[in-house]
């Protein structure tokens, strides 16, 4: 590889150890992105129960 | 943001990928170069799509096509990959935009309980979906008289093997070489010789659900939908495009990428489901069959040849989907406890990485050898569960990808949100009747 080709390779090296370490603080939830939360918080815990139920049937 | 580090030997082997790009655009020659440049940039979409294309998605198309032939399940097939193309777009995108997997992200900016939440429910969907591409490997190297014990640690070996390059390149073109073996299911419908003037008919005018809507045919419903639409898919793909080190200057590559591989998988899916058609026109029953019963069924309509191919292809998709599955749990696990994610990571740098790669293949090999297992109730459950799991995975990739302080200007637009929206309820309104046919059985006639 030419100088300018590890050149480029060494910058883009050092561009990929910074994408990498990015990263983003906790979000605040606003309500509405808060009760969609909550929401999934509940359709989690239902279905859990179905699979459970189904697991148990089939067995 | 960022300090001075010494990049790693994944920063390097990702950057040897960027340098290669840049060449190709600056490159003179067109179409070519183009051509080039979509073969560098190109596998994670192929590669996620027929991987989904594993052994008990292809045993749920053959089940369909011999329980209900073509009339209902072509265009309902065809559609969910559809559905699968708009959910894998979006993931692709944010890795691409944020170069971090999808446990990390959710983790970041939503905290650990639904880190370790999504991470837990992806872990446990994955380990059971592993027992089942060992099912199929057992099941179809059977058909060629393998005895379990050789073809299941023989498939371990590959994924274990695959992932001990330690390049992510070089596993990609392992597992992409492998995955386009899943195209043996065309010549099996081919030597059904179907009535093409049939499949025609039934994907313009989506006949009808024969013996209308029953327990069991929701259930195949939903392991259809589970065939092309989930968890492990989404955290695989984000995974697979910042490992590959791929940016947003590659999301035109990308959705083409991530369109190839949705309609090569949904031409596999589809022939799978043709090459099994004659057992319905026979009124021949198939319920809870393995890969080697379907392939010694069919022999009598596609001759030995297209049994031993459709028993191979079973072999191959299991074998695809031990691979990518693996690495999605591997990519998951150490995202949330920040260790070193990546393919391109040394095994000594990388451990837990690998030891999740390794060990759960090695876990889900030794359950299938394992006498007295249930083994094809965990074949019919795993897809159900991987549809139910699916809306939070959903939910938190749409409030991801919507999110400016993270996807800037490649954030959602309108078009992109309607559809993602559109899946998600979709998904949650299937998983809804499916709670209800199992709470509430009589309602549908059972």
């Amino acid at each position: 590889m030419d100088d300018r080709g590890q050149m480029q390779e060494t910058r883009e090296a050092a561009r990929s150890a910074d994408r990498r370490r990015v990263s983003w603080p906790r979000r605040a939830l606003s309500g509405r992105v808060a009760t969609l939360i909550w929401a999934l918080r509940i359709y989690a815990v239902g279905m859990l129960a179905v699979i459970a139920l189904q697991i148990t049937r089939l067995i | 943001m960022s300090t001075a580090e010494t990049p790693r030997q994944e920063d390097l082997r990702r950057a040897r990928t960027r340098v290669a790009a840049a060449r190709l655009r600056a490159a003179p020659g067109g179409r070519l170069a183009r051509l080039r440049l979509f073969g560098l940039l190109a596998g994670p979409g192929i590669l996620v799509f027929l991987g989904e294309n594993d052994a008990p998605s292809m045993l749920s198309y053959a089940a369909t096509g011999a329980g209900f032939g073509i009339g209902f399940f072509l265009p309902f097939v065809a559609t969910t990959f559809g559905l699968g193309f708009i959910v894998q777009e979006m993931a692709a995108r944010v890795g691409a935009v944020t170069s971090h997997g999808h446990a990390e992200l959710i983790f970041d900016r939503f905290g650990p309980f639904w880190g370790h939440f999504a991470t837990t429910d992806l872990l446990i969907g994955n380990f059971l979906t592993l027992v089942t591409e060992f099912i199929g490997v057992r099941a179809g190297l059977g058909f060629f008289g393998v005895p379990p014990a050789i073809a299941v640690s023989g498939a371990v070996a590959l994924v274990m093997l695959s992932a001990a390059t330690a390049r992510y390149a070089t596993w990609e073109r392992i597992a992409l070489g492998l995955a386009l073996c899943n195209v043996v299911f065309v010549p099996v419908a081919l030597l059904s010789r179907p009535d093409w003037g049939a499949v025609g008919h039934a994907m313009l005018t989506w006949s009808p659900l024969p013996g209308g809507l029953r327990p069991d045919t929701l259930t195949l419903m939903v392991a259809n939908i589970g065939a092309t639409v989930t968890p492990w898919m989404l955290f695989f793909h984000q995974g697979a495009t910042a490992d590959k080190g791929l940016d947003s200057r590659d999301i035109g590559a990308l959705r083409w990428d991530t369109a190839m591989g949705s309609i090569l998988a949904a031409l596999f899916a589809i022939a799978a489901i043709i090459a099994t058609a004659p057992l319905f026109a026979h009124g021949i029953s198939a319920q809870n069959w393995e890969g080697a019963q379907f392939a010694e069924a069919i022999e009598p309509y596609v001759g030995h040849a297209g049994a031993a191919l459709f028993a191979l292809g079973i072999f191959e998709a299991g074998a695809v989907a031990a691979i990518t599955i693996s690495t999605s749990s591997a990519y998951a696990f150490a995202e949330v406890l920040r260790k070193p994610h990546s393919l391109n990571t040394p095994l000594s740098e990388g451990w837990v990485f690998y030891a999740v790669l390794a060990g759960s293949s090695v876990l889900a090999g030794l359950i299938v050898l394992l006498p007295g297992m249930p083994l094809e109730q965990v074949v019919i459950i795993v897809n159900v569960i991987a549809v139910l799991a699916m809306p939070p995975a959903l939910v938190f990739l749409l409030l991801i990808i919507n999110d400016p302080e993270v996807m800037g200007v490649h954030r959602n637009g309108r078009g992109w949100n309607i559809a993602g929206v559109g899946v998600t309820a979709l998904l949650v309104l299937v998983g809804l009747a499916y709670a209800a046919s199992v709470l509430f059985p009589r309602v549908l006639g059972a």
